[in-house]
């Protein structure tokens, strides 16, 4: 008996495995599809043309990365380790840009900033001057882009300030060290993986940014793909494009990985007592400045003229279009992202109990999804649909593919927070359920499924926010007369409407923020 | 719980279904994504009770979705704005051969389509819009010109990713040949006032921010400028002349192209698709464009909007517009081969 149940248990693990990887290799078609398509390559002209895209694409990942951390780490820095007040809100504040799509957030400025501009009308007006500032650039571009990224750096960042916790300062102020060699010295060392974590979020959505890069005619490997695959019915340069993209997200996953398990090692379980620098009167002012700076860039001015926007076209809108795009957004957004959240919880649970390498190299490739150029996956799917079976084409302009699609883009967003969740549930809580005569089934349900219900929230909220502003893929992949806010917002500031655009731009905001605010609230009452 | 697994799986299925609908329907794939083709779908659907489903997206990524959904393809008709992106369509086999007769023959006979593939729906010149303060008309003659030591840090223009400038450039490699184009191409690099970014109606502004003095664009978004609700785009269209090149005597005629529609293969709608044909090219529609949108009408019977009136008459250049499509791939070459980005 005790034999059958022991085979039993084997092979329920092994179903549990086959049945895991075959959902995970079903979403990660796209990818298998473009390792299979390179290793058709025959020929390809390495020289010039793919320098160019290299170097611009590094260049606005560097500079956008490094603005992004900037603004995030310096806020979370002082937010934590001040006596500032109302940290809770200005925490919100600072998470809050997030609600804003990067291309908004770049044809807004393009709009406020650009020649006849408010701006420019502004200087001539009251100082009969004209703006002399061409941001159509890439330097401008990586300052707009990092305006609605940086919150990705800042809330990891400002979780790993918070675990570090007085004693370490504590410490570094009995060795006589100054604030900023403790920063440096301390601080930063610490909290390096979370930085890196966030960051690695940034360097994706710049990698898979397209309306904005094409607006501001620079040259990334989103718009070579673009400009390979179709214009030049070049798939091959394409598909080197595309495997390059990969390439570099994996290295930068697997970097962050090894900095993760270095991490582990530190223990942060010394006494996590807050620790406040006492202020002076005069640097709480400059500490508020700071702290104020990426919030009023990133939220407050693009809020105020799209507001002004909506205001201006209020009368012309058609309220009752924006209610049903709205409805269609909601409902989509809320049926993806609760299939995405089972399915991650799903894989990562499996891979929790079942430790083999297959399902690790699952999950690493289940998130690079996350990097590649939205539209890139939706024509992917065109062309799996088209190589398996002429008769699988019914699935074209059906919820269901779009769906599909974005499964394959956002599992990521959900893989992080539920992963990091499991990685602080130690195996020991199992060994302790089991000792318990505790069945797997209900280990999995008294012991993890509790403990892991925020990181599941949390993955739901994260998730929903990205399908509800997604634009490149929807637009290639939706079914007839289907708009969703986005695709709206994107298509009217295409069409050089931006100010009409605005009241799609401005749902869009408003409910993510909503979502953003109620997160912190649900999280907030409960931990 | 399984209630709820039954009523997610129904909605999936939902979606699956949605295209099964009996009743009178055209099904159309456009890259125009403009609020006048709006009006006229829902002024179509009025006149003949036919539902207009549209999917808008760039052309190349419906022509791939095209290909796809291969005989299950639901799409009656494909609307783009570059006549080559129709002759790619052609090329690839999507499209059907169109009975010109069908359409009550009133379109222009040199913008149809010689193999018979498509119609075109509007076209628009790419034309030389300039300061007239710092530039003597006199001083402009042909796109070749441009490249001439005269306009150095003179001329704006958008990336080479734009269709309407592959299309320009396209043109050239047809008249000229392959080397004569990608001399002419580096040489304009070389005379650009900025790096190319923005769009069409930002090289108007850039012209009126004094940042060159010419720019390279279609003629439409002068009219549009000149007609907006907004008092600075229409002083900014106020501020610039427009000229069309190669007009002399012994010249070609100004490059223009074409928006139009190819009739699918495996249409569903047929007779709803040669209804709307017969709709998009009537005099109510065409004069409906003209007027808002400031494109040419290509009926005969049809004059263009007051707005581009004002311009004059000028000599198109008669090049077989499909060659637009077929020099396409050499033109992106010579623009991947040179600084314009």
């Amino acid at each position: 008996m005790k034999f059958l149940k022991i085979q039993n248990g084997i092979s329920t693990k092994n179903v549990l495995t086959i049945f895991t990887l075959i959902i995970g290799i079903i979403i990660i078609m796209p990818i298998l599809f473009i390792l299979i398509e390179s290793l058709n390559l025959k020929s390809f002209d390495f020289s010039s043309s793919l320098l160019n895209y290299f170097f611009s694409t590094f260049k606005l990942v560097f500079y956008t990365c490094f603005i992004s951390i900037i603004f995030a780490v310096v806020p979370a820095w002082i937010i934590t380790f001040s006596d500032i007040k109302h940290k809770n809100i200005f925490d919100l504040l600072n998470i809050l840009p997030l609600a804003i799509p990067g291309y908004i957030m770049a044809f807004t400025y393009a709009d406020i900033l650009g020649f006849n501009g408010y701006f420019d009308i502004f200087l001539q007006r009251n100082f009969n001057t004209r703006l002399s500032l061409d941001v159509l650039s890439l330097e401008w571009l990586s300052f707009f882009l990092a305006l609605s990224l940086y919150p990705y750096i800042y809330a990891t960042t400002r979780i790993s300030f918070k675990l570090i916790g007085g004693t370490y300062i504590g410490l570094s102020e009995i060795l006589g060290l100054s604030k900023i060699k403790t920063f440096f010295k301390i601080i930063l060392p610490l909290s390096i993986s979370a930085i890196f974590s966030g960051t690695m979020l940034v360097i994706m959505e710049i990698l898979n940014e397209y309306g904005a890069v094409n607006y501001f005619g620079i040259k990334t490997f989103s718009v070579g793909i673009f400009k390979y695959w179709f214009s030049m019915d070049d798939k091959s340069t394409a598909i080197v494009f595309s495997l390059l993209l990969l390439i570099i997200v994996l290295c930068l996953m697997w970097g962050l990985n090894y900095i993760k398990k270095n991490d582990e090692k530190i223990k942060y379980n010394i006494k996590n007592l807050n620790h406040n620098y006492k202020k002076k009167y005069e640097n709480k002012i400059i500490s508020f400045g700071i702290v104020s700076i990426p919030i009023f860039f990133g939220l407050i001015i693009p809020l105020i003229f799209i507001i002004k926007n909506v205001k201006k076209n209020f009368n012309i809108y058609d309220w009752g279009e924006l209610f049903s795009v709205f409805i269609n957004t909601f409902y989509i957004a809320l049926i993806s992202s609760i299939i995405i959240t089972v399915i991650s919880f799903f894989i990562l649970s499996v891979k929790r109990y079942n430790k083999t390498n297959k399902i690790n190299l699952l999950t690493i490739f289940l998130s690079t999804g996350y990097a590649i150029p939205g539209a890139v996956i939706g024509l992917s799917f065109m062309l799996i649909l088209q190589y398996l079976s002429p008769n699988l084409n019914f699935l074209m302009g059906t919820i269901t593919l779009l769906i599909y699609a974005y499964i394959f883009r956002f599992i990521a967003v959900a893989i992080f927070p539920i992963e990091s969740n499991f990685k602080q549930q130690p195996l020991k809580f199992d060994e302790l359920g089991k000792s318990l005569n505790l069945t797997s089934t209900q280990i999995f349900t008294k012991i993890n499924f509790p403990l892991s219900k925020f990181a599941i929230i949390s993955s739901f909220l994260l998730v929903f926010i990205d399908v509800f502003k997604e634009l490149p893929l929807t637009l290639i992949l939706r079914p007839f007369n289907y708009e969703t806010l986005a695709t709206q917002a994107y298509q009217y500031a295409n069409e050089e409407m931006l100010s009409y655009s605005s009241v799609y731009s401005l749902s869009i905001i408003v409910v993510c923020s909503i979502i953003i605010i109620l997160s912190k609230l649900i999280f907030k009452s409960k931990i | 719980m399984n209630k709820f697994v039954i009523l997610l799986l129904s909605i999936l299925l939902l979606g699956c279904n949605s295209k099964k609908n009996k009743n009178e329907i055209l099904n159309i794939y456009s890259k125009r994504h403009y609020q006048v083709d709006k009006d006229l779908f829902k002024k179509f659907e009025e006149e003949n009770n036919i539902k207009v489903n549209v999917i808008k997206a760039s052309s190349d990524e419906l022509i791939e979705r095209i290909k796809t959904e291969g005989e299950n393809c639901p799409a009656d008709l494909l609307i783009t704005v570059d006549a080559g992106k129709l002759y790619k369509a052609a090329n690839e086999k999507l499209l059907e051969k169109i009975n010109v007769n069908d359409i009550n023959g009133n379109v222009k006979e040199e913008l149809v389509d010689k193999n018979g593939f498509w119609i075109p729906i509007t076209y628009r010149a790419r034309i030389i819009a300039y300061n007239p303060i710092k530039v003597n008309i006199q001083d402009l003659s042909t796109y070749e010109d441009l490249t001439s030591k005269n306009w150095e840090n003179r001329v704006l223009v958008r990336s080479s990713t734009n269709a309407y400038n592959q299309a320009l450039l396209s043109s050239l490699v047809a008249h000229h040949g392959e080397e004569v184009a990608s001399q002419w191409c580096n040489d304009l690099v070389s005379n650009f006032a900025r790096e190319p970014k923005g769009n069409d109606r930002d090289q108007v502004r850039a012209i009126v921010a004094n940042i060159g003095d010419i720019a390279i664009v279609n003629s439409y978004y002068i009219g549009l400028l000149k007609s907006s609700t907004d008092s600075l785009d229409r002083k900014i269209g106020e501020s610039v002349n427009v000229f069309f090149p190669n007009q002399a005597k012994n010249e070609r005629g100004a490059h223009v192209n074409i928006s139009g529609l190819g009739l699918l293969k495996n249409a569903p709608n047929k007779n709803n698709a040669i209804k709307f044909m017969k709709f998009i090219t009537s005099e109510y529609a065409q004069e409906y464009y003209t007027n808002n949108s400031y494109e040419y009408p290509v009926n005969k019977n049809v004059k263009p909007s007051n707005i581009i009136a004002e311009w004059g008459d000028f000599k198109i250049d008669n090049l077989d517009l499909n060659e637009l499509g077929i020099k396409r791939k050499k033109a992106i070459e010579i623009f991947e081969n040179s600084k314009w980005n």
